[in-house]
């Protein structure tokens, strides 16, 4: 049987911080912050299962 | 204080009442923003799975920001922090990506997202030291054997929910058999959920499921430069 709705907070901030769509070039504001939480995340997926 | 114009999504050009953040539209495309301090940002960090660390709570406010627009028509999430100069910005970028946008928003339109996840089975540690040679070899074939019925089992199963997907994507992760999102019509919800229970019983795999998600992982374009 299927486990249903098991979504986790890593599931939702695979989704939120590490997927979607990027908007590059002078229209945004880079803030790096946010890239830093990027690759934090990244090293976590990579061994997620673990 | 310096602050920026923080955007959740495109989407199509409506009225949406979204309690907060707002639309601005071109051409019928629109983004959905919300004014913010950019120091929000500076300081956070990533904790693991900490439900009340700050980071989790503006990612939760993301994406209940995307659902709530995502009920009443097809969105493209834009990446977690993206962050626009101006509103001038936000019409620049709808306007030189106009027909792009619309394409994948034309593309995930009708569709949501399910996540599907089989972990390898955990190990039952077994007690090896009385065995002979012979029967050590043998309850090693044996495992080997398992897990590689497993890895087959998980690959016909994400064969079958491809089937039923309008699109699939999938990922490696080390210790699980299959990590894999799929778009799915919602004409399609109930075959594919009706697969997902089918297979794992008849493949005698546990899967995980979450979803349905708006198409986080389906709208992976790059929007370059504006």
């Amino acid at each position: 049987m299927p486990e249903q709705n098991a979504a986790s907070l890593v599931d939702l901030l695979d989704r939120v911080v590490h997927r979607g769509a990027v908007v590059r070039g002078d229209v945004v504001i880079a803030l790096a912050g946010v890239e830093l939480i990027r690759l934090d995340l990244r090293l976590l997926l990579i061994g997620i299962g673990g | 204080m310096s602050r920026g114009l923080y955007a959740y999504a495109i989407t199509r050009d409506r009225q949406l009442d979204l309690a907060g953040p707002w639309l601005v539209g071109h051409r019928g495309l629109a983004l959905v923003v919300a004014e913010v301090e950019l120091d929000l940002f500076a300081g956070l960090e990533f904790e693991e799975a900490a439900e009340d660390s700050p980071l989790a709570v503006l990612a939760r406010y993301h994406d209940s920001v995307v659902r709530a627009v995502f009920e009443h028509e097809p969105v493209l999430p834009l990446r977690f922090g993206t962050v626009l100069e101006s509103i001038d910005a936000a019409v620049r970028l709808l306007g030189a990506r106009h027909e792009e946008a619309r394409a994948w928003l034309d593309r995930v339109d009708g569709r949501r997202e399910w996540g599907v996840r089989v972990r390898t089975a955990a190990r039952v540690p077994e007690d090896l030291s009385g065995l002979s040679g012979t029967a050590y070899l043998a309850q090693r074939r044996r495992r080997l054997t398992d897990a590689d019925v497993a890895r087959r089992g998980a690959e016909t199963l994400h064969e079958a929910l491809t089937g039923r997907a309008a699109e699939a994507t999938r990922r490696d992760a080390t210790g699980l058999l299959l990590d894999a999102a799929y778009l799915v019509d919602a004409a399609a919800e109930h075959d594919f959920r009706a697969e997902v229970e089918r297979s794992t019983a008849d493949l005698g795999l546990t899967a995980e499921i979450t979803g349905p998600w708006p198409p986080y992982s389906f709208t992976t374009v790059e929007f370059a430069d504006a």
